[in-house]
């Protein structure tokens, strides 16, 4: 491993050979992201919108940019628009102002013209601005300010007391409308319909009357920062309302616009960008670009540029370029070092360069030369608390140069530590630790300065860790001892006792380069290929490829300004945050120059962190503005067959509007190619789907309830990834819907009902008939069981025996047959009417004996009538009893009793004679019969009685 | 408001002198309409006087309340000059202001313009921006424009009784020809 760290340092210096003939670069990298030619027309503003993107608005229109493109957002006219003014106001409306006068609003994604009812003017909006109340005001240039109170449109012109009518700029400032004219600066209030403007102007100290724009200070709500047409920057003071100038364009190119950072203004001027100080209002630099109008911030505190005809993009403040190097100095740079006074130190060919500043970017260059071995290196820095430079050299030990005093002096007096191979020094208010090829030294610094003898106590950890390779040693705010090994991983010294952390503490890496304490008090560690190490007191958490780092192998940390760790690879640079562990590129590599990839080569002071490259010394810092970290996700909208809908379209759908699709995107400005998303539709499925595009579609969905979600990351690590989410609903067809099923069931339930209740009808009817047949048969059988009957007809066998024996014979046949009959069909619901009429046949033929000539019986049925109708049985034989026993049945007054068929009906008729003395009978024979056709024919048994004719109709059935 | 006293003050001074820039006019037409859901009220005046500077852009219309006829009834009219708009006590209703838009009055033509001022009716001031369209001639000016009176910006009380028939948003037509002075 002794040979991995020599070749480092060899590496190194071939490096720097190679990289001498690259130029040195410019304090402020910016580069062109939208070049002439893909910006369409000429433009004008842009607006970083609450959702994450910002709006770019040229003289063809308005648009989306992501970082890399354009997506235009159409209009519902179709007119060009030459957009020069825009505003999102609290709700996220924007509104959008025009050359013309004329004034849009977005609404789901589409430009709407806005048309009060007062009209516009043709003057070109210049700007808006929200008050306190929400009334939206824009200015224009020309007709001052209109104020859009309770759907009403107020002005306020010069009648009204404003300073000009030409309005450059118009912002909400410290509760007040602050306009910036032609002839100054008008501070103007609407409450309760009362107007009243303030004029600040020339007559108030402004350096010129033409006020074009102007920014709020970042931190001080009471500063404003006011940009001149003549090329001046005032700083107007709203508490005493003072003004003064601070700085003049170098060319008096009038200023466009003015961005507040944390240290820095930078203004946008017709003849390019300037950035100055803004506490020592020194200029820090002027870069040419063609009619730069606007400057911009994102959440990630990158600065846009935007020209006429380019948008450019910068670090801004994040990055900076504070120490330009000449290939001369930059030259065997190993470690770098900013003191206390922000003097800036590195290592050099056999010495130690000093920079002080001196004015702007000038610096007082001091070389301090050291009596080193030919082919040595001076290898670390380091600052004690008295002030004192300590430098480790390769082969020649420790250095100390007091920089005031302007003395340099070697330690000689300490056994092995002359002639040592110095790795790494540092330490605390109290000691001072170095690292060697020889071993470890302590060496006690007390507060007092200008003591000139230090004492080295040369620690035994051979012992202790069963190596002398350490590359670095920290000592911790709970006086720990860390100490970074090469070889045998991370050992902490506690209470007197060493402890190497081994591979069962959640430790795998074996050699570490350095040991960083965090302002929680976590202990961070880097690693060869082992990436980096966090320690909570108790566990060890791992940062490696699939946490998100873009290298396994860390060649310095550094504490970052904010809750950060500044981590940096041959390549390039990321942040770990301190809480969250969620990783931040810092953006396009190579930007910077070539990486000087020594170990420890980094060094912060808490507000800046600074590093080496092949161009010099950066500073980074993250900025207050500095929001967001990594990329923010939104869903820009959802489209239902491929047709993107309204916003406000209410997020239930039926059955059948199953294809949904989504355009989201991760913004993320720094780096917007890195983006990559992974979405699920949950209730469909639950596993990420990785993807790059910013589109997905779900063809044919099933009904039910999903949530659309996505997230977006640069790193690969999605854990902590910012993610959008759309809550939809697919409703089930009507025929699964509860309230059908439940119509359904109700429906069926009833039907059933019915059928019950019918069969339990039937059931009753066949009960009734059954009664009535038994009825009937009970009937019949009294009838015919009729003594006078019998005794008739046997008074009529015994006279027939006599005559004719052979007659007598047929009498009792027929008397037979005719009861066996009666047995027989008894029973039946329904017998043929052949049948009903052999029995009546018989009944004739018993009575004919009897009543000879007298009883007459017409019976004109045709044989197929007899087969094709049916009744009840014994019908026929009741009324014809009937009609027998109520009528003289005599020579003189025969009675005939006929049957005819008419339409299904039988008719039985039979001529009246009634007898005196009428029988006894109960009528109970013809209501039977009438209760059983009812049951079985279901019609009336109808029955007539003339003078002389007794009908009774009965209702055939008809057989098939 | 300012404009108007010293506008309508000139123009009765500056009659007789000739070639003055201040058109104005005695027979101005003025018409509101209310419509309520229950009933339609419509009313117009022959009496808006007014003048117009065309030097200074400004200008001042006045119209007395009781010159208002055609109303539905008699008794309509007299609940609109008592009750309402109250004309014995506050007997007119003004506009007063300046025009916003840049015009040159020597250059004849027709204009889209907007009227910034103050409009007075019931006692109570409103500022408003009227937009009108103005003829100007060689010696005359022609305006016509239409607007909207919310009467409850000028305190005028709706009954509700009358809520009905009474609408809160009175349209109001106005043309007029200015005669160069």
């Amino acid at each position: 491993m002794r040979l991995t760290f020599l070749h480092t340092i060899f590496f190194s210096f071939l490096l720097l050979q190679q990289t001498q003939a690259l130029k040195a670069q410019g304090i402020v990298d910016y580069k062109k992201v939208l070049a002439e030619g893909l910006l369409p027309g000429k433009a004008s503003v842009m607006l970083l919108s609450k959702k994450g993107f910002f709006y770019l608005a040229t003289s063809k229109g308005l648009f989306l940019f992501n970082g890399i493109t354009l997506q235009p957002f159409n209009a519902i006219d179709s007119a060009e628009k030459n957009i020069t003014a825009l505003y999102e106001n609290k709700e996220g409306q924007l509104w959008i102002g025009c050359s013309n006068g004329s004034l849009y609003k977005l609404q789901s994604n589409k430009l709407v013209a806005w048309k009060p009812a007062e009209e516009l003017g043709k003057k070109s909006i210049s700007g808006f601005a929200e008050d306190e109340a929400g009334n939206i005001w824009f200015a224009t240039k020309g007709e001052g300010l209109y104020i859009l109170h309770q759907n009403k449109l107020y002005n306020i012109n010069t009648d009204d007391g404003l300073s000009d009518n030409y309005v450059y700029d118009l912002q909400f400032i410290n509760n007040q409308i602050v306009a910036a004219t032609d002839n100054g600066i008008s501070i103007c209030n609407f409450v309760q319909q009362k107007k009243s403007v303030k004029n600040l102007s020339a007559a108030n100290g402004l350096t010129d009357n033409i006020v074009q724009t102007f920014a709020p200070d970042s931190k001080n709500k009471n500063i404003l920062w006011l940009g001149f047409q003549n090329g001046g920057v005032g700083l107007l003071n709203f508490k005493g309302q003072q003004s003064e100038t601070i700085y003049t364009s170098p060319k008096g190119s009038p200023i466009n616009k003015i961005f507040s950072g944390d240290k820095e203004l930078w203004l946008a001027t017709d003849d390019g960008l300037a950035i100055i100080n803004s506490t020592a209002y020194t200029e820090l630099l002027t870069e040419p670009i063609t009619s730069l109008s606007g400057l911009y911030a994102d959440n990630e505190a990158n600065i846009w540029l935007l020209g006429s005809a380019a948008l450019y993009k910068t670090k801004g403040e994040q990055l900076r370029l504070v120490l330009l190097l000449t290939d001369e100095e930059n030259n065997q740079v190993h470690d770098l070092l900013v003191d206390a006074n922000e003097n800036y130190w590195i290592t050099s060919k056999a010495g130690v360069l000093c920079f002080s500043k001196k004015a702007g970017n000038h610096f007082n260059r001091t070389y301090f030369p050291l009596r080193v071995k030919k082919n040595s290196d001076i290898i670390c820095l380091y600052q004690d608390v008295n002030g004192i430079i300590w430098v480790g050299t390769m082969g020649d030990g420790i250095y100390l140069i007091d920089p005031l005093k302007k003395t340099i002096k070697q330690i000689t007096d300490v056994p092995n530590l002359k002639n040592a191979s110095i790795l790494s020094i540092t330490g605390t208010k109290t000691n001072v630790w170095i690292t060697a090829l020889e071993g470890v030294w302590k060496s006690p610094v007390s507060g007092s300065s200008g003591k000139k003898n230090y004492t080295f106590n040369n620690i035994n950890i051979a012992q202790a860790i069963g190596s002398t390779y350490i590359y670095y040693v920290l000592e911790d705010s709970k006086n720990r001892v860390w100490f970074a090994t090469d070889g045998k991983g991370i050992t902490v010294l506690e209470n007197g006792a060493f402890n190497t952390f081994k591979e069962n503490d959640g430790v795998a890496a074996k050699v570490i380069y350095s040991v960083l304490e965090d302002r929680n008090g976590n202990i961070w560690f880097n690693t060869l290929n082992n990436g980096i190490y966090k320690y909570n007191g108790s566990t060890f958490k791992h940062f490696g490829i699939t946490t998100g780092l873009p290298d396994l192998n860390i060649s310095a940390l550094a504490l970052t300004n904010k809750e950060s760790v500044f981590c940096s690879t041959q390549k390039e640079n990321f942040l770990i945050d301190i809480t969250t562990g969620r990783i931040t590129l810092l953006g396009a590599a190579n930007s910077t120059g070539k990486m000087n990839t020594d170990l420890n080569s980094t060094f912060s002071n808490g507000k800046n962190v600074f590093f080496h490259t092949s161009n010099g010394v950066y500073a980074y810092h993250s900025p207050e503005y500095n929001k967001v970290q990594n990329p923010q996700t939104r869903i820009l909208s959802m489209s239902l067959f491929l047709k993107e809908q309204d916003e406000t379209v209410a997020n239930r759908f039926a059955h059948d509007e199953n294809n949904l699709s989504f355009h989201f995107a991760g913004f993320y400005f720094s780096d917007p190619e890195k983006v990559n998303y992974q979405y699920k539709l949950e209730g469909y499925s639950n596993n990420w789907q990785a993807t790059k595009d910013g589109f997905v579609n779900f063809p044919k969905l099933p009904s039910g309830g999903y949530t659309f979600k996505v997230r977006s990351s640069v790193t690969g690590n999605f854990e902590d990834a910012d993610e959008a989410a759309y809550i939809f609903n697919i409703q089930k067809p009507f025929w699964r819907q509860w309230w059908f099923i439940l119509l359904s069931i109700t429906s069926v339930t009833a039907i059933l009902f019915y059928i019950i209740k019918a069969r339990e009808k039937e059931v009753k009817k066949m009960q009734q008939l059954q009664t009535e047949k038994l009825q009937s048969q009970y009937e019949t059988l009294k009838n015919q069981v009729n003594p006078h009957f019998l005794f008739n007809s046997f008074n009529t066998l015994l006279s027939v025996i006599d005559e004719d024996p052979k007659k007598a014979s047929d009498y009792v046949e027929h008397l037979s047959d005719f009861y066996r009959s009666i047995v027989n069909l008894r029973e039946k619901d329904i017998i043929s009417l052949g049948d009903e009429l052999k029995i009546i046949e018989h009944y004739f033929f018993i009575q004919k004996k009897r009543f000879g000539n007298a009883l007459h019986f017409v019976n004109p049925i045709t044989e197929e009538q007899k087969l094709g109708f049916a009744m009840p049985p014994l019908c026929l034989q009741l009324l014809a009893e009937n009609a027998i026993k109520h009528n003289i049945v005599s020579k003189e007054k025969p009675l005939t009793l006929s049957l005819s068929i008419h339409d299904n009906w039988l008719v039985v008729q039979n001529n009246i004679n009634e007898k005196q003395t009428i029988e006894k009978g109960e009528g109970l024979g013809l209501q039977n019969i009438k209760n059983r056709f009812l049951l079985i024919a279901e019609k009336e048994v109808l029955i007539a009685k003339t003078h002389d004719t007794f009908i009774v109709k009965l209702p055939l059935i008809k057989l098939l | 408001m300012k404009f108007l006293p010293s506008l309508l003050l000139s123009f009765f001074l500056m009659a007789g002198s000739e070639q003055s820039k201040i058109y104005t006019t005695n027979t101005g037409q003025m018409r509101f309409r209310s419509e309520a859901p229950l009933e339609l009220i419509n009313a117009s005046s022959k009496e808006l006087k007014g003048a117009i500077d065309a030097s200074k852009k400004t200008f001042a219309f006045r119209i007395r309340i009781s010159s208002f006829e055609g109303f539905n009834s008699p008794l309509q009219k007299e609940h609109f000059n008592e009750n309402y708009m109250e004309s014995v006590k506050i007997p007119e209703a003004t506009f007063a202001g300046k025009i916003i838009e840049d015009l040159d009055f020597s250059k004849t033509g027709t204009y889209a313009i907007r009227a910034k001022g103050m409009l007075t009716i019931h006692g109570v001031e409103q500022e408003r921006i009227i937009r009108s369209d103005m003829e100007i001639g060689n010696g005359f000016i022609k305006i016509k424009s239409s607007f909207i009176v919310l009467l409850s910006d000028h305190n005028i009380p709706i009954p509700r009784v009358v809520k009905e028939k009474l609408a809160n948003e009175i349209k109001v037509e106005l043309t007029a020809e200015l005669i160069q002075k």
